[in-house]
């Protein structure tokens, strides 16, 4: 309990830190947050400076922090510039679309990837190891936007299996069992795409990992004593995931802003679409709020990371 | 005879739903390029929130853009309006006219939206704009005066355009700063052809016909509008048959050969009021306390325009899609006529007046100096415009033929523009979207527009003086706006390279839609099924 309440407060000053150094970077960065505002509309000179003056003040940067801090600790994220809405309101809207695209890909790759990477291991050297490290390379490396096209114009245009873009159809009534299924149609393609270019990674990660812990000397002990192939199969898969976990960690932030690409191509309406919209448009309000969340998720992804390693390996919950 | 009655009657009620299910039209899906988070007049700036606030909330008459005075507008909640004196515009108000919430619409919501428009802290690019307009005021329930503070043509436009009229008794209460959280921005109520049903974050908003709209009931009675900020994923809509209509198909246009393919979709040339141009800066890179060592000199100007060859740069970027402007006009503006014809290319002339100017190649590196300094300019471009990046190459080609050395900073568009308004370029290639009346020349291109949009410093008296004459002649300014044009063509403030048309892409099922270039949607309760398509 005691290392839990350090790891949550090391966890909350990681991220204050990371937040302050996020506004004073975005601050210092050049671009103007007036730019979408004042791109191709012919506004006087006098226009201009009352939108900066609202906008874009003339304050020294710590008030400005001040301010913003003392705003999120209201639970006040401003309102975004261009979109005119609150903060706040435009990151819970998009949260929803986000929590699913993300979740399913994550599920994909923690449960596809690591049985895949793990059947690799235990076929170490013969052709379908091979044929999987294949397959799994040109997926890592193939681009998700292209790879994204592809599948559109396959399945969507071509065949008409599955929809193009968006997330539900808007002729479609809400609720009910239909409206469940049209939201899984609409998920297939994106996230697939997604799934696809990602699985890679853990696959490789878990084949390397259970490679080592298959050579560990507790699975030759264990061999020994004749135990049951499957069973020394499974100690040593428990011993692999130790690498995993923490790339679970690390691609927890998938979740929030890491699909901006299959999102555009898709026209899903996540987070990661709204968070590079603000970061172009230099709309501070939506880029801090979109920010504040994915630093939160990254740093919960590091609790969270540590806490599964605790669970998976006694000698750190002893130690 | 009863039971013939009886019979014919059974067979009325047997045929009633059929009829009625067939008067119903096939819901019709609009891709648009971004959310609509704020669809409420003089909140939000972005092109999809301003197109739905002009669908969603009428003005007193719509301006048709093709004219100037008094019958330059159609009815849409002032049924009528008539001249008191040169100085006062008296509107009546439409009687049968309603908010959605079944309110009707009342001169005091007039009066409330002027107040909201001309308080500069509260609108501050609207306040600008009516600057004109000294006074409005209610004479009964029904009938609006607007004085102006001088007699000019574009009253009415001014008096209309400007300021969709809103609803004061929903939103009187509101305080302005509180407006954009508040339930009134997440289902706006207004007063056009179609009321808001619902919104789905990121992914759509419904809207659905108004049955006793004051002007007529639209034909199509529910209207989706589609989200996809990607212009493959709004294509793809339409290619799969998820969407109806995509407008903007821009450049490059080989997608318009996907549609064309097809036999179930149509295509729609509009103008816009878009127009695009590479500015050259009067006041050195960076320092605008100080003449552009080179811009500055309108022999050179004149030169660098005569060395391009704008109608095969058009042709490269645009295809057939476009015009080559003589002056910043767009298309669908009514003054185009009146613009001058483009320089045509000549680059011995260029070269000519280069050199009298004593920029010559003295030390044979291809690069014509001066004084010892090269005749090197900086374009900068936005990364995120596809064809203003192709024009950058294509200039950078054209000028490095006749000895000019042009070298690129294409940034991010955040970073462009803060460049841009800093003063930080020699040419930069910059693009306008227009108010449908042309007096937004006087922001682009006028000395009292530094500071604002004129972020070159261009500063002509003689030119200012010809505006103000067009802006402010009583009678015919078919000339005056000829000879303003006229004169800032001359003076070469840049190299004006396109004022394109924009591509619908449509399914069959739809009559070709009246898609107005000043805002798109503003005619869709006209908008019907093709003939013979059964819908």
């Amino acid at each position: 309990m005691r290392w839990l309440a350090g790891r949550l407060l090391q966890a909350l000053a990681t991220m204050a830190g990371a937040l302050v150094v996020f506004f004073l970077l975005t601050r210092l960065a050049p671009g103007d947050p007036l730019a979408g505002l004042t791109e191709e509309r012919t506004l006087s000179a006098e226009a201009v400076a009352r939108l900066r003056a609202r906008y874009a003040p003339d304050v020294p940067l710590p008030a400005q922090l001040a301010s913003w801090a003392s705003g999120v600790a209201r639970g006040d994220f401003g309102t975004s510039i261009q979109y005119q809405r609150p903060v706040r309101d435009l990151v819970l809207e998009r949260l929803p679309a986000t929590l699913l695209l993300g979740g399913a890909v994550l599920l994909v790759n923690f449960t596809l990837g690591v049985w895949l990477g793990a059947l690799q291991a235990l076929r170490h050297g013969r052709p379908a190891d091979h044929l999987l490290g294949i397959a799994s390379l040109v997926a890592y490396s193939t681009p998700v936007f292209w790879l994204g096209l592809l599948l559109a114009g396959w399945f969507g245009i071509t065949l008409r299996w599955l929809p193009v873009a968006g997330m539900t159809d808007p002729l479609r009534a809400a609720g009910g069992w239909a409206a469940a299924t049209d939201l899984l149609r609409h998920l297939v393609l994106p996230a697939a795409t997604l799934s696809l270019v990602t699985v890679g990674a853990t696959m490789r990660y878990q084949r390397a990992a259970m490679l080592e812990a298959l050579r560990e000397p507790f699975v030759l002990a264990a061999r020994a004593r004749g135990l049951d192939e499957r069973r020394v199969r499974r100690h040593a898969w428990r011993n692999a995931l130790s690498p995993v976990v923490t790339l679970l960690g690390l691609w927890l932030p998938l979740l929030v802003v890491g699909a901006v690409f299959v999102e555009r191509v898709f026209a899903w309406p996540g987070l990661g679409g709204l968070a590079a919209d603000a970061a172009a448009a230099r709309d501070y309000p939506l880029l801090m709020g979109s920010t504040t969340l994915a630093t939160a998720t990254v740093v919960a992804g590091g609790v969270l990371a540590d806490l599964l390693h605790r669970w998976l390996d006694p000698r750190l919950r002893d130690g | 005879m009863r039971r013939s009655a009886a019979a014919r009657l059974g067979l009325a009620c047997l045929l009633l739903p059929a009829a009625l299910r067939a008067q119903a039209t096939r819901p019709l899906r609009i891709v648009i390029s971004a959310d609509v988070t704020a669809p409420v007049p003089g909140l939000s700036g972005r092109t999809d929130n301003v197109r739905m606030a002009d669908l969603l909330f009428l003005r007193l008459a719509r301006y048709a853009g093709t004219s100037v005075g008094d019958r330059s507008a159609t009815p849409e909640l002032a049924r009528s309006w008539t001249r008191r004196d040169a100085r006062t515009l008296v509107f009546e108000l439409d009687p049968r006219a309603r908010w959605h919430d079944g309110v009707p619409v009342t001169a005091e919501d007039v009066l409330f939206t002027f107040r909201r428009a001309r308080d500069p802290e509260v609108s501050p690019a609207q306040a600008v704009v009516l600057r004109e307009v000294e006074e409005v005021r209610a004479e009964g329930r029904h009938r609006v005066v607007v004085r102006f503070r001088r007699a000019y043509p574009e009253q009415l436009f001014d008096a209309t355009w400007h300021a969709p009229i809103l609803p004061a008794h929903l939103l009187a209460a509101i305080p302005p700063d509180s407006l954009p959280a508040s339930a009134f921005v997440k289902a706006p109520v207004g007063s056009g052809p179609y009321r808001w049903v619902r919104r789905e974050p990121g992914q759509f908003v419904e809207l659905q016909a108004v049955p006793d709209f004051f002007l007529g009931r639209p034909v199509i009675d529910r209207v989706v509008f589609r989200v996809a900020a990607d212009p493959s994923a709004r294509l793809n809509l339409l290619l799969a048959g998820e969407a109806d209509l995509v407008t903007e198909i821009s450049p490059p246009t080989s997608a318009l050969g996907q549609v064309a393919a097809r036999d179930d979709l149509r295509t729609l040339r509009f103008p816009t009021y878009s127009v695009g141009y590479a500015l050259f800066n009067q006041r050195a890179n960076g320092d605008t306390a100080r003449p552009h060592p080179i811009l500055a000199d309108p022999v050179v100007r004149r030169a660098l325009v005569l060395a391009l060859d704008r109608g095969a740069m058009l042709r490269a970027v645009f295809g057939p899609y476009g015009q080559v402007p003589g002056a910043p006009v767009p298309m669908a503006s009514w003054v185009r006529p009146f613009a001058p014809t483009p320089d045509a290319p000549d680059t011995a002339a260029a070269r000519r007046l280069l050199a009298s100017r004593g920029w010559s190649d003295h030390d044979g590196d291809g690069v014509l100096d001066r004084d010892g300094t090269p005749l090197r300019l900086v374009i900068t471009g936005p990364a995120s415009s596809w064809p203003r990046v192709q024009y950058a190459a294509i200039l950078q080609e054209q000028w490095r033929r006749i000895g000019v050395q042009a070298e690129l900073a294409i940034s991010e568009g955040s970073t462009w523009e803060q460049r841009r308004n800093r003063g930080q370029f020699d040419v930069d290639l910059s693009a306008a979207t227009q108010d449908p009346y042309p007096s937004g020349l006087v922001q682009s291109w006028t000395c009292a527009g530094i500071g604002g949009s004129n972020v070159a410093r261009f500063c002509d008296p003689a030119f200012d003086s010809l505006l103000a004459r067009a802006r402010y002649a009583a009678g015919d300014v078919r000339g005056a706006w000829a000879a303003a044009l006229h004169r800032l063509a001359d003076d070469h403030p840049a190299v004006f390279l396109y004022a394109f048309e924009s591509t619908a892409a449509y399914a069959g099922w739809l009559a070709p839609p009246d898609i107005r270039p000043e805002s798109y949607w503003t005619a869709l309760r006209r908008w019907r099924p093709a003939a013979g398509s059964g819908r």
